[in-house]
């Protein structure tokens, strides 16, 4: 009788075992086409990450070479108000070099800073296409002639020599903060724009979804998801609004820039639209 | 009044001052040893036992307890289980939009001089 019990287990292990080896060789047959769509996201999902690192890590530096340059700003304050108490050779030396070296120390800044901008202006996908390569060209043209002043005034040891090379820094670079805002509008209205077409794509997924539970066609659920449909048009009108605004006037130089100080007046509605349509969203899951 | 043992009014040699004041028996509340002199220690066990058992059953009624609780939650864990995905993105998405306040301003231009000179 053990005999026969102990037979049994063994011989239905012997067959549960199998059913498990026989059941991969069914989920092996998949489609190509959805093997290629997941390699495509792969690599658009890696591309991400790998600048997103390298906002990352330009971000660090950045902050590092901020703080640099605040200590040396201070000891070339210090050394000017010497200079104006002392008139000595050695004062005059010392501010030479407090100076030229507080000059590096800000195209460092400057450098690295336009560059941050320049990755984030790459990573946002929102951005109309026109606009963001000729942010970009200008970025990188800022950035190229500020690297080669910072080489040039690395140089220089004559007084009147980087007296000058300061002086025409002052004079090229005087709208450089200008580009910096125009691109920070850019990225506030990109974003927004990017949270925006995420969200379309979510709730075209959620249909989906409740159309294979057979919730969709109950009314309750219709009029949220109709709803939530009318919140995501106004968002959509506000942005398109906004982006014929920008294309208008970004014809002309710095316009885009005028923008920058009522940003936050001119991009709350679209905010706040966006956050009800988010909203929206989530409770339509939990209906 | 101190009570006196009926026994010990039978020591004719002892006075009454000489006697103890008390009864010089043990004031401890369970003494095992007045239990062992007892023959009929049967109602001791069946009490006992008694207790331990209810208390064995109060134990088993709590773990019980939090066993199904655990498994309610797991129950809730694998219905929200399809949701996940969704609710996810949608969590993802309300995070991303307070990342992007347009009130906050993350990038502002760094406080450099550029018109600083040496003159």
């Amino acid at each position: 009788m053990k005999k026969l019990v102990f037979f049994c287990l063994v011989f239905f292990l012997f067959v549960s075992s199998v059913q498990a080896q026989e059941m991969p060789s069914i989920e092996d047959a998949q489609p190509t086409s959805t093997t290629e769509d997941s390699v495509l996201k792969t690599d658009l999902i890696w591309q991400k990450e790998r600048l997103d690192q390298e906002i990352a890590a330009v971000k660090a530096i950045y902050q590092s070479q901020l703080e640099n340059y605040l200590y040396h700003d201070k000891l070339y304050r210090i050394a000017y108000d010497q200079y104006q108490q002392l008139q000595t050779l050695v004062s005059i030396e010392d501010l030479n070099q407090k100076g030229k070296n507080l000059g590096v120390y800000r195209d460092d800044v400057l450098i690295s800073y336009l560059d941050l901008l320049r990755l984030n202006l790459v990573a946002t996908e929102g951005v109309e296409l026109s606009l963001k390569t000729k942010f970009l060209t200008q970025l990188e043209a800022t950035i190229t002639y500020i690297k080669s002043h910072q080489e040039n005034l690395k140089n220089l040891n004559d007084r009147d020599q980087i007296s000058l090379s300061l002086a025409t820094f002052t004079q090229d670079q005087k709208n450089v903060g200008r580009l910096a805002e125009g691109v920070l509008v850019l990225l506030s209205a990109g974003n927004l724009q990017m949270i925006y077409d995420k969200s379309l794509v979510l709730k075209k997924d959620i249909d989906v979804y409740l159309t294979e539970k057979g919730n969709l066609s109950l009314p309750a659920i219709d009029r949220a998801s109709s709803e939530t449909n009318r919140s995501l048009e106004s968002a959509k009108l506000k942005l398109d609004s906004f982006w014929s605004e920008i294309i208008d006037r970004a014809e002309g130089n710095w316009n885009l820039a005028n923008f920058y100080d009522d940003l936050p007046r001119t991009m709350n509605p679209i905010y706040v639209n966006l956050s009800q349509s988010i909203s929206y969203l989530s409770e339509l899951l939990s209906i | 009044m101190s009570l006196r043992n009926e026994n010990s009014q039978a020591n004719q040699t002892e006075f009454v001052d000489q006697a103890p004041f008390l009864d010089n028996k043990s004031s401890r509340i369970f003494s095992l040893g007045e239990i062992k002199k007892n023959k009929n220690l049967r109602p001791f066990y069946i009490l006992s036992f008694s207790f331990v058992l209810l208390v064995a059953i109060f134990f088993l009624i709590i773990t019980s307890r939090k066993q199904q609780v655990e498994e309610q939650v797991l129950n809730e864990v694998e219905e929200n289980s399809a949701l996940d995905p969704l609710s996810q993105r949608a969590y993802e998405l309300r995070e991303d939009l307070k990342d992007h306040d347009p009130t906050k301003q993350s990038l502002p231009f760094p406080q450099v001089d550029l018109e600083f000179n040496i003159n």
